[in-house]
C-alpha cells in the first residue's frame, strides 16, 4: 500500500528517458514554457470558460508528441482534484443568478465558476505533469542552478528525492512487519506512533552521519555538483519557447473563441 | 558558490603519474574513543604490505567498521598513528588520504545518494575539481571496466543489491585508490553476486582491507586472515593457516 | 491541506511565492554561517525523506474509526533546527508538488509559507523553543509539541482561507471558509499534536542530544553575532512582511479583479493601441467581451447568439485537440511499424 506510493512517485520521471521531440528540449525551456502557461491559465476570471478552453490544445498535443499515456496522468490528476472539486461546488451552491440561457436551460455563475475551476486544475496539473514525465529529474533540478538556485538547496533535493524510495521501503517493511503481528489490520495504532516513526526518525538520522562519512571519503567538502547537465538551450530551443510563450500570452489578449 | 571551485587543498592533492602502485598500510598502537567515552578500538597494530589482501573478521561489534573509518580518518585516533604509504592519516593530509584510500560502505544505500548512477560515481572526480569532461571520461572508463555501462542513467532504487555493490564499488574505484576498504562487501548478496564480487577483486591490484562475518569467505580472498574481538587484535595468522572462527 | 493552483490568482501566488523565496534563501545563507552545513545536508536530506514516509503511514484513531497522517513541520524543526528543518521541508514540498501534483507550481509559495515557514520559522522559535529548552524534558517536549503543532495548523488553516479569500476564485465568504476550517483543523491539530509529541519523546528517550542541539541552534548562532534577540527580530520582519503582502493582496484583489489582465494591459498598452490603429475596432469588441462575463447586469437574450457560436467554437478546440492527438499517434505508430519492417 505504502509501496505503491513509491511507485507512483518514480513512475512520471520513469517516462523520461524517451526520445521524442518533446524529451529533447532543452529542460529550461520547459520550466520556463510551463510557469508562463500555469500562470497564464489562471489569470483569467472566474466565469472566462471560454478563453480557457483553447489552452486545452498544449497539454493535449504535447501528451501525444511526447507519447505519455492520458490514462496514467488522468488518473493521477483524479487523486489531485477532490479540493478543488469542493470549492467549486461551493461556488455551484452559492452563485445561482442566470448567466445566459442555452437551449431554454438557466446556466447560472456559479456552474460557470464550477467548470473554469475543473478546467483550471486539470491544465496546471497537467502541464507539471508533462514536465516531469518528459525531462529527468537531475535535468530539472540542476537546470536550476541557471536560475540561481543555491547548490546547497539543489543537493538537498536531490538527496531527498533518492532518499525517498529508500525510507519508504523501510516504513514499509516495517508496516508490514506491524500488520502481521496485530489483529486490526487498518493502520498503525496511534499510541504506537510514537515509537514507529520515533525508529524510523532515528535510524535516519544515524544513516544521514553515515551518508556523510561515505561523501567524505570521497573528498566532499561542499556542494559542488551544481553543473546543469544540459549545455545551453540551442536557437532551435529557445525559438520554440518564443512561440510557446508568444503562443500563451496572445491567447490571452485576444481570446478567440469570444470573438466567434 | 563556483561550480567548479576547486577543494582548500587542491595544492596537495597532486599526483605524479607514474605513483600509480599500491602502497603499504602501517597503524602504529591506535586507541579510538568516542564522546561519550567507549573505545571500539584499543592498542590495534597492523601492517600491510604493498598490494597484499588482509581479511578482517569479527562478530557485529567486534570494531571492523571503526577499524575501516580510522583508516580514512573519519575517526581520528586518540593515541597511536596511521599511515598510508608514506602519507600520516591526519587532518593535514585529509584530501590526500582520501584520494588515496577508497571505502566501500557496507550498505550502498549510504554510498548511493544521487538520483542517477552516473552522478554518485562522478561525485568523488568532481569533489576533486576535475572538469566535466574529464569526469565523464572517467565515469565511462570504470563502468565499462565493470561491465555496467548499462546502468549509468538509472535510478539506484531499481538496481539489484548486486548491482548496487557494483555501483558503489565503482564510485570508489573511480578516484583510483591505491587502498581498498570493504565493510561487509558480500553482506545482501546471493551466491551469482557473490560470485561476481569475487571476479572484480581478483581483477584489483590494489592493496586491500575487507572486514567480514563470514570466516569461509575470508579464506577464500585473503592472503592474511586478522580476528578482532572487543576492539583488540586477538589474531593474526596466513589464511592458509588452520581453521578460523570467531572466536 | 495543500493550496491549489485553480483557486489561486497570479497576483496572489507570486506573492506568497516572493516571501518563500526570501525565507528559504534566508535559511540557506543562515545555515550557511555555520561550521557543520556540510555535514547537515545529508541530514536533512534523509530527516525529509524521512518525514515524506512518514506522512504516508496512516495511524488509527481511537474511538473514532478514522485514520490519521502526520503532517511534520514541527517534527523537521525540532530534529533539525528552524533553518534547516524549514529547507529539508521545502524540498519535500517541491517534490511533491512535482511528482503528484500536490497543490502545484504556482500554489508552492502559498504551500511552503503554510506548511513550512509558519511552523519552522515562527512558530518554533517562539513557542516549541522557549516551552522545550528552558529545563528539557520528556514532558516538557510533549507539551512544546502538542501546543506548537495546533497552533501552527490553525495558522496554516488561516493562510489557506486568507490566500483564497484574497483570490477571488472561490465564492464561499471568508467567514464561513474560516468557521469550516478552523475546527477541523484544531481536531487534526490535536491528534498531529499528540503524535508528534509522542515521537519527539521517543527520540529525547533515545537520544536526547539531537533535539537539544536542534534548539541551540539558532541561539548559539543570534549569540555568536552579538545579538542575542536577532532571531526574533527576523521574525517580526517577517511577520510584518506577510502582514503586508496580505493586506497588499486583498486591496489588490478588490481593485484589480484580474491582477495579469491589468498587467497585460500595463504592458501592451492595449488601449493606446486600439485608439490609433485598425484593430480598434476587434479590441473594443474584446473588451465588450471581457466585461460580459464578470459582470451580472446583461440580458439574457443578448448573449445566447454569440455563446452558441462560441460553445461550436469550444467543442472545435476539443476535436481539433483530440484529432491532432489521434493523428500524431497514428504517424508514430506506422513509423514505427516500416522501422520494424
Amino acid at each position: 500500500m505504502i509501496a505503491n506510493r513509491v511507485h507512483d512517485l518514480y513512475v512520471l520521471e520513469n517516462l523520461s528517458d524517451k526520445d521524442t521531440p518533446i524529451h529533447r528540449l532543452h529542460p529550461g525551456v520547459k520550466i520556463l514554457a510551463t510557469f508562463v502557461f500555469i500562470i497564464v491559465t489562471v489569470s483569467f476570471n472566474r466565469y472566462d470558460v471560454l478563453g480557457v478552453v483553447p489552452y486545452f490544445l498544449y497539454p493535449t498535443l504535447v501528451m501525444s508528441l511526447a507519447e505519455i499515456p492520458y490514462k496514467l496522468l488522468l488518473s493521477r490528476f483524479l487523486i489531485a482534484l477532490p479540493f478543488c472539486a469542493f470549492a467549486g461546488v461551493t461556488n455551484l451552491l452559492l452563485d445561482r443568478q442566470t448567466a445566459f440561457v442555452l437551449g431554454g436551460a438557466a446556466v447560472s455563475f456559479g456552474l460557470l465558476s464550477l467548470i473554469t475551476i475543473l478546467l483550471r486544475a486539470y491544465l496546471c496539473v497537467m502541464a507539471v505533469f508533462l514536465l516531469i514525465a518528459t525531462t529527468p529529474f537531475t535535468s530539472l533540478t540542476r537546470e536550476l542552478r541557471r536560475f540561481h538556485v543555491p547548490a546547497v538547496f539543489i543537493l538537498l533535493i536531490e538527496m531527498i528525492y533518492r532518499y525517498i524510495g529508500v525510507l519508504v521501503d523501510e516504513a514499509s517493511s516495517m508496516s508490514i512487519a506491524y500488520k502481521l503481528r496485530s489483529v486490526d489490520s487498518k493502520g498503525i495504532a496511534m499510541k504506537h506512533m510514537g515509537s514507529f516513526v520515533g525508529q524510523l526518525a532515528i535510524r535516519s538520522m544515524d544513516r544521514g552521519e553515515r551518508i556523510y562519512a561515505a561523501m567524505m571519503c570521497r573528498g566532499y567538502s561542499q556542494p559542488t555538483h551544481g553543473h546543469p547537465s544540459h549545455s545551453g538551450p540551442s536557437i532551435a530551443d529557445i525559438c520554440v519557447c518564443a512561440v510557446l510563450i508568444a503562443a500563451f500570452l496572445l491567447l490571452r489578449v485576444f481570446p478567440v473563441l469570444h470573438m466567434l | 558558490m563556483h561550480d567548479t571551485r576547486k577543494p582548500k587543498q587542491s595544492v596537495e592533492t597532486h599526483e605524479h603519474p607514474h605513483e600509480r602502485g599500491p602502497v603499504s598500510i602501517d597503524i602504529n598502537n591506535i586507541t579510538v574513543k568516542y564522546s561519550d567515552g567507549t573505545a571500539p578500538l584499543r592498542d590495534i597494530s597492523l601492517h600491510l604490505n604493498a598490494g597484499e589482501t588482509v581479511a578482517l573478521i569479527g562478530s557485529n561489534g567486534a570494531g571492523k567498521t571503526s577499524l575501516l573509518l580510522a583508516l580514512v580518518g573519519i575517526l581520528l585516533p586518540e593515541k597511536g598513528s596511521i599511515a598510508i604509504g608514506d602519507v600520516p592519516v591526519d587532518k593535514e593530509h585529509m584530501l590526500t588520504v582520501r584520494r588515496k584510500v577508497g571505502l566501500v560502505f557496507q550498505n550502498p544505500d549510504d554510498q548511493l545518494f544521487m538520483p542517477k548512477i552516473y552522478d554518485d560515481i562522478a561525485f568523488g572526480p568532481r569533489n576533486f575539481g576535475h572538469g566535466e569532461e574529464e569526469v565523464r571520461e572517467k565515469v565511462a572508463a570504470v563502468l565499462s571496466a565493470l561491465g555496467i555501462s548499462h546502468l549509468s542513467n538509472r535510478s539506484s532504487l531499481k538496481l539489484s543489491g548486486g548491482e548496487k555493490r557494483v555501483c558503489a564499488i565503482a564510485s570508489v574505484l573511480v578516484m583510483n585508490p591505491r587502498v581498498l576498504l570493504f565493510d561487509e562487501p558480500t553482506a545482501f548478496l546471493d551466491r551469482e553476486a557473490k560470485a561476481r564480487f569475487l571476479g572484480i577483486l581478483a581483477g584489483l591490484g590494489q592493496t586491500r582491507i575487507i572486514a567480514t562475518h563470514d570466516p569461509d569467505f575470508a579464506k577464500t580472498v585473503a592472503d592474511r586472515v586478522v580476528v578482532l574481538k572487543d576492539g583488540r587484535i586477538a589474531r593474526d595468522s596466513p589464511a592458509s593457516e588452520g581453521s578460523v572462527t570467531l572466536l | 491541506m495543500h493550496m491549489a493552483d485553480a483557486l489561486l490568482t497570479p497576483a496572489v501566488g507570486g506573492a506568497m511565492a516572493a516571501v518563500s523565496v526570501a525565507a528559504i534563501a534566508y535559511s540557506a545563507a543562515k545555515i550557511k554561517k555555520e561550521d557543520f552545513t556540510n555535514s547537515k545536508v545529508p541530514l536533512m536530506a534523509v530527516s525529509g525523506a524521512m518525514v515524506f514516509a512518514a506522512q504516508m503511514i496512516n495511524f488509527t484513531i481511537p474511538g473514532t474509526g478514522s485514520s490519521g497522517h502526520i503532517g511534520g513541520g514541527i517534527l523537521l524543526a525540532a530534529l533539525l533546527g528552524p533553518w534547516a528543518g524549514l529547507l529539508a521541508l521545502a524540498a519535500v514540498l517541491i517534490i511533491q508538488c512535482l511528482c503528484f501534483a500536490d497543490g502545484g507550481l504556482l500554489a508552492l509559495g502559498c504551500n511552503i509559507f503554510n506548511m513550512g515557514v509558519i511552523p519552522c520559522l515562527f512558530i518554533y522559535p517562539l513557542l516549541f523553543r522557549p516551552i522545550f529548552s528552558r529545563t528539557p524534558s520528556p514532558k516538557r517536549s510533549s507539551a512544546a509539541s502538542i501546543v506548537s503543532v495546533i497552533i501552527a495548523l490553525q495558522l496554516g488553516a488561516f493562510a489557506v482561507v486568507s490566500e483564497t479569500a484574497a483570490s477571488g476564485i472561490v465564492q464561499l465568504p471568508f467567514s464561513a471558509f474560516l468557521l469550516l476550517m478552523q475546527p477541523i483543523h484544531l481536531a487534526i491539530g490535536i491528534v498531529e499534536g499528540i503524535v508528534t509529541a509522542a515521537i519527539l519523546v521517543f527520540v529525547h528517550n533515545a537520544r536526547p542530544e539531537i533535539l537539544t542541539a536542534a534548539a541551540a541552534y539558532g541561539k548559539t548562532q543570534a549569540a555568536a553575532d552579538g545579538k542575542p534577540r536577532s532571531a526574533r527580530k527576523v521574525i517580526l520582519v517577517f511577520a510584518v512582511i506577510a502582514a503586508a503582502c496580505g493586506i497588499g493582496l486583498s486591496l489588490l484583489a478588490s481593485s484589480y479583479p484580474d491582477g495579469l489582465e491589468w498587467s497585460i494591459a500595463g504592458v501592451t498598452g492595449a488601449p493606446e493601441l486600439a485608439a490609433q490603429g485598425a484593430a480598434a475596432d476587434a479590441l473594443a469588441a474584446i473588451q465588450e467581451r471581457f466585461s460580459f462575463m464578470p459582470d451580472y447586469d446583461f440580458a439574457a437574450g443578448d448573449g445566447t447568439g454569440t455563446s452558441v457560436a462560441s460553445i461550436v467554437g469550444a467543442i472545435l478546440v476539443f476535436a481539433a485537440a483530440g484529432g491532432a492527438a489521434l493523428l500524431i499517434r497514428f504517424a508514430k505508430k506506422s513509423k514505427r511499424a516500416k522501422a520494424q519492417s
